[in-house]
């Protein structure tokens, strides 16, 4: 069935208006000859509308002239006619297929070109940098080639250590990840500490120490400086000092020191608190939020229950530019929730204000330091609640380098340094 | 290999046509009639049309004339061998 009504579009077909006394002997009359005839429909007592292929209109006439009706063209259909209609109408055709090849040549360009990432780097540079590659706004997309444009920034331009091109689309985004260089020495360094604590030890690979194993120190202090000082001056009896004039020497300190340092935090817990606990039930309620009328798609239209846990997730139609669509769909989540009076023993209080600590505690310590030892306290046990303070002490090294410029260089000393 | 005849076998064609296998509405020139539910009527070895209306259809066939009647009847395709009647069917008559 499917196969005939295509083929009858391809070749085309007629709506035929057959008006006789007897329409039915035209259509016996018709099917005896080979005629293929279908959609008859009666349209009244001596007017049927049939369709037949456009191919077999020459015979039609005949078998009309023999059945004694009259045969008029309603309608035509199929690809023949349709086409004939565009050929007469090839402005129309045309406009078609411009619109068609316009649309997929204005898709296929480039037309924005962004930069993301360039701190310290000029993005025109960039992007200069890009078009030279081929990337620039106006040219066609599949000439580009992102990841030769990327490898060409990489290789010409020094500032950036990676970077990579992205097409969404009609827009180009090259993101580029700069190179951190290091900052350039002013001359000399101390090595200060960054915190308060006790030397454990220390090794001095460059500069004079300035403090010792078991001592205390505070932030800023230095530990190692950068000043290297002349040695005493020789004691040579009666004579005179020697002319050279011993100058101090000025150097990037570097070592380690490690040392005791000291946290502390304090937690506590009370012995009676009214805590939350769901309950089990949940309802989930999905609306559509528009503008500000709400209209609920599934879940009951308010929240059912008195005390509540709500989560809310809303999802947003992708922005274009800057016109947002004021619509949302809005999946809330609520949770029951209970009430109830807990009570701890001493114990439970203790071991729960401990826990607490040693997790704010956790959040304190730097990275890499070891702890060496930790103590806890009771320090609060009025009758309400129980209050424990935790000192951990770690081993850490807390030495950093701090530039400094030495004062006027002799010439001496920057042939010295080189 | 003897074969028995049944009573009902009297003539000729419908012999040969059991005992062959062959199609018995080719054999015989009878029409052979569908029926989809109430919505389609396919005739096969059809003689023509005789009357077509949307209340009321004719077809000729070698045993006689075959009248459905029905609403929005419309013919919807007619072959030489084949002619299928669509619409709501409520009565058809040999």
């Amino acid at each position: 069935m499917l196969i005939r009504v295509f083929w009858a579009y391809m070749l085309g077909f007629l709506v035929l208006a057959v008006r006789g006394e007897h329409p039915e002997r035209f259509i016996n009359l018709a099917s005896m000859r080979g005629v293929v005839l279908w959609d008859v429909i009666w349209v009244n007592q001596e007017t049927i509308l049939v369709k037949v292929a456009a191919r077999s209109f020459k015979p039609m006439r005949h078998i009309a002239r023999r059945t004694n009706t009259r045969v008029r063209i309603r309608a035509k259909g199929g690809l023949p006619f349709v086409l004939q209609r565009l050929r007469r109408r090839w402005m129309l055709t045309g406009g078609a297929i411009t619109f068609c090849l316009l649309l997929y040549l204005l898709s296929s360009l480039i037309w924005t070109v962004d930069v993301v990432g360039a701190k310290q780097l000029d993005p025109v540079q960039v992007r200069r940098e890009a078009a030279s590659a081929g990337l620039y706004p106006g040219n066609l997309r599949f000439l580009v080639n992102g990841k030769d444009v990327a490898d060409r920034l990489m290789r010409e331009m020094p500032g950036i250590a990676f970077a990579e091109v992205d097409f969404r689309g009609t827009q180009a985004s090259i993101r580029i990840y700069e190179r951190v260089s290091p900052q350039p020495s002013l001359g000399a360094a101390n090595i200060v500490a960054v915190k308060n604590g006790v030397i454990k030890d220390m090794l001095v690979l460059a500069g004079s120490p300035k403090v010792k194993e078991g001592d205390l120190v505070r932030a800023g202090q230095i530990l190692i400086s950068g000043i290297i000082a002349p040695p005493p001056p020789p004691k040579t009896e009666g004579a005179p000092p020697p002319p050279v004039p011993y100058e101090p020497r000025y150097v990037d300190a570097q070592g380690i020191v490690r040392a005791r340092v000291w946290y502390r935090c304090y937690a506590e817990v009370p012995r009676e608190e009214v805590v939350e606990q769901k309950t089990g039930r949940v309802a989930t309620i999905v609306s559509i939020r528009l503008a500000n009328k709400e209209i609920i798609i599934k879940g009951p239209p308010a929240i059912p229950y008195p005390l509540y846990n709500l989560t809310e997730n809303k999802r947003k139609l992708p922005q274009w530019r800057n016109i947002t669509l004021p619509v949302e769909l809005v999946t809330i989540r609520v949770e029951e929730i209970r009430l109830f009076l807990l009570r701890r023993s001493y114990d439970e209080a203790l071991r729960l204000a401990v826990q607490r600590a040693q997790t704010t505690m956790a959040g304190q310590l730097p990275a890499g330091a070891v702890v060496a030892d930790h103590r806890s306290r009771v320090v609060n046990t009025d009758v309400g609640r129980v209050g424990v303070q935790l000192t951990v002490e770690t081993l850490e090294e807390i030495g950093v380098p701090q530039q400094f410029a030495p004062p006027n260089l002799s010439p001496l000393t920057s042939q010295l340094r080189g | 290999m003897g074969f028995v005849v049944p009573r009902e076998m009297k003539s000729l064609e419908y012999f040969l046509a059991h005992f062959l296998e062959l199609p018995k509405e080719l054999v015989m020139g009878l029409p052979r009639i569908t029926v989809l539910g109430d919505i389609q009527m396919i005739v096969e070895n059809h003689c023509g049309i005789i009357e077509y209306t949307t209340e009321r259809v004719r077809i000729g066939t070698s045993i006689g004339e075959l009248r459905v009647t029905g609403t929005d009847l419309a013919l919807r395709t007619i072959f030489p061998e084949e002619i299928a009647v669509d619409g709501k069917i409520r009565s058809i008559e040999l």
